[in-house]
């Protein structure tokens, strides 16, 4: 499967990459599973208990940078009860789709957005 | 995409020569006869096997009831293994094998262990070198068959094959040796080297996907794996591919006329590349160096950051080269050779083989590595892993990220 206009896009400028330094938190994600070694720090700024902006470091294959910078932009906005329920599917859909070999990648943006949500919502 | 691609894959598959498609041309329209038929059409046909069968093994020291051809070099391999194994007598049911072996001879391996045969896998030094003295040590009155590969498909390895062949031979054994890479970039004599069963293919030298060969010592025995007609001294079943067999042969005449002048300027591009990337800060070249490294491949490692996406932004400037990432593959598995040569799952994450051929320039490596160079710091900027940028020490990035979750 070639990848989608949007992943390509996504991939080489990524949006909102960076820390944050008016974040109300930061947390640490990596996929657990056998092999891959991605991991993502995920910054996020609240606002009127939305998402106000969310940044992110990465290390990580051209799927994994392609899905955080999605997550970013699809994150803005998002009351924190809703930013909790992201799975890696929304993801995948604004990134076009992903073949399944990049399904981790969209699994742990998704995974990154809920954890720093969950943990604001505290 | 930049317009001129600069091709550094060619450990995966190469281009075919002019010369190769023009002596395959006649045989897909003219000359298309079935080997098997007894009129003129068929008689050609087998006439231009025969030479092709002839060409090849004169270059390997083989005589040419000694070759037979196959779709592939993993249908070699298969045969070889699978095929020794099935003519062990019971008492013979173990095997040695290394631990960098392509997919290709690990997992026909596997089945036969899944089958009840007991397997050594042996370990590589560092280099990616099999210790003689664990081969010997190895060896039990039921071994039956030593697998290793000559030039290692990821850092580039060249055993010493003829060592290693003649312990096989001392102690009865059956010795294969995967030779798909190093096949007409370094020196092969099965004879010379007491090497018993090899397999080669067509598509790393300049001829055509879809044929390969195994080279089978007079007086060896092996069951076939297919059933069928009597094709190939009726060891592998199938009309032929004929335009195959003589691209094949072709490709490797072409390739072994020029094969010391073509090994040295492999060379050369090869270390041209090495020193350039080697620059960079948290690098590491995987496999030896010298002449005892394939003259097709350099494989690197580029710490902290992840070699799918290296490749992917290589790919997007041009340059086409391969990775032992998890990430390339869909089951995430990291490569089997990187972790055995002893690098952490983690930087085996990040490596890239590049590999060459002939038609490789020393200026293509200059303008690569500058694109290396970049992308490497443009991945290293998007990570809060790389030490000089947060003072930590290599691996430690938990630590960091833990220290900055409390400062905040």
């Amino acid at each position: 499967m070639l990848y989608s206009p949007q992943y390509m896009r996504h991939f080489q400028t990524p949006a909102n990459i960076g820390d944050l330094e008016e974040a109300d938190a930061v947390e640490d994600v990596h996929y657990t599973g056998q092999g891959c070694f991605d991991r993502i720090r995920i910054f996020a700024k609240v606002d009127d208990g939305k998402i106000g902006k969310v940044t992110y470091r990465v290390r990580g294959c051209s799927g994994t940078i392609a899905a955080c910078s999605a997550m970013s932009e699809l994150a803005v906005g998002l009351p924190l009860e809703q930013a909790v329920q992201i799975q890696g599917e929304d993801v995948a859909t604004e990134l076009g789709g992903v073949p399944d070999r990049k399904r981790h990648s969209v699994d742990l943006a998704a995974e990154a957005l809920r954890t720093i949500a969950l943990k604001l919502t505290k | 995409m930049e317009d001129r691609l600069i091709y550094f894959d060619n450990n995966d598959t190469t281009p075919l020569l002019d010369p190769v498609v023009t002596a395959m041309l006649p045989f897909f329209t003219k000359a298309f006869g079935n080997p098997a038929s007894l009129h003129q059409l068929g008689l050609e046909a087998e006439e231009a096997v025969n030479e092709a069968r002839a060409t090849i093994s004169g270059l390997i020291g083989a005589k040419p009831e000694e070759l037979i051809f196959t779709g592939s070099a993993t249908e070699a391999n298969n045969l070889a293994i699978l095929g020794a194994a099935a003519n062990a007598s019971s008492k013979r049911r173990h095997l040695i094998t290394s631990k960098i072996e392509h997919n290709a001879v690990i997992n026909p391996i596997k089945r036969l262990e899944k089958d009840g045969f007991r397997v050594t896998w042996l370990d590589v030094d560092p280099e990616g070198f099999v210790n003689s003295e664990d081969l010997k040590k190895a060896i039990t009155p039921e071994t039956f068959l030593v697998s290793i590969v000559h030039g290692n498909h990821e850092i580039g390895t060249v055993q010493d094959i003829k060592a290693l062949g003649m312990i096989c031979r001392e102690a009865g054994v059956l010795f294969h040796t995967d030779a798909a890479q190093s096949f007409s970039k370094v020196p092969l004599n099965v004879t010379n080297d007491l090497v018993d069963l090899a397999s080669f293919n067509a598509h790393k030298l300049h001829g055509p996907k879809g044929i390969g060969a195994l080279y089978v010592r007079g007086g060896v025995h092996l069951k076939k794996i297919m059933e069928g007609a009597p094709q190939e001294f009726n060891m592998r079943p199938g009309t032929e591919n004929v335009p195959g067999i003589i691209g094949f042969a072709a490709a490797a005449k072409l390739a072994f006329e020029t094969l010391s002048r073509d090994s040295a300027h492999m060379s050369a591009v090869r270390d041209h590349l090495i020193e350039q990337l080697l620059q960079i800060p948290h690098t590491r070249l995987n496999g030896p160096r010298g002449n005892r490294r394939l003259p097709t491949n350099a494989d690197i490692t580029f710490k902290y950051i992840e070699g799918e996406a290296i490749l992917m932004h290589l790919s997007m400037r041009g340059v086409a080269v391969s990775s032992g990432s998890a990430c390339s593959s869909k089951n995430l598995t990291p490569s089997n050779v990187l972790t055995s040569i002893g690098l952490k799952h983690e930087d085996a994450h990040g490596s890239i083989r590049f590999s060459f051929s002939k038609l490789n320039t020393i200026e293509e490596t200059d303008i690569a590595a500058k694109k290396v160079i970049e992308v490497v710091e443009l991945l290293r900027s998007m990570t809060a892993f790389v030490p000089e940028k947060h003072s930590e020490t290599e691996g430690s990035g938990e630590v960091f990220y833990k220290k900055k979750k409390e400062e905040l």
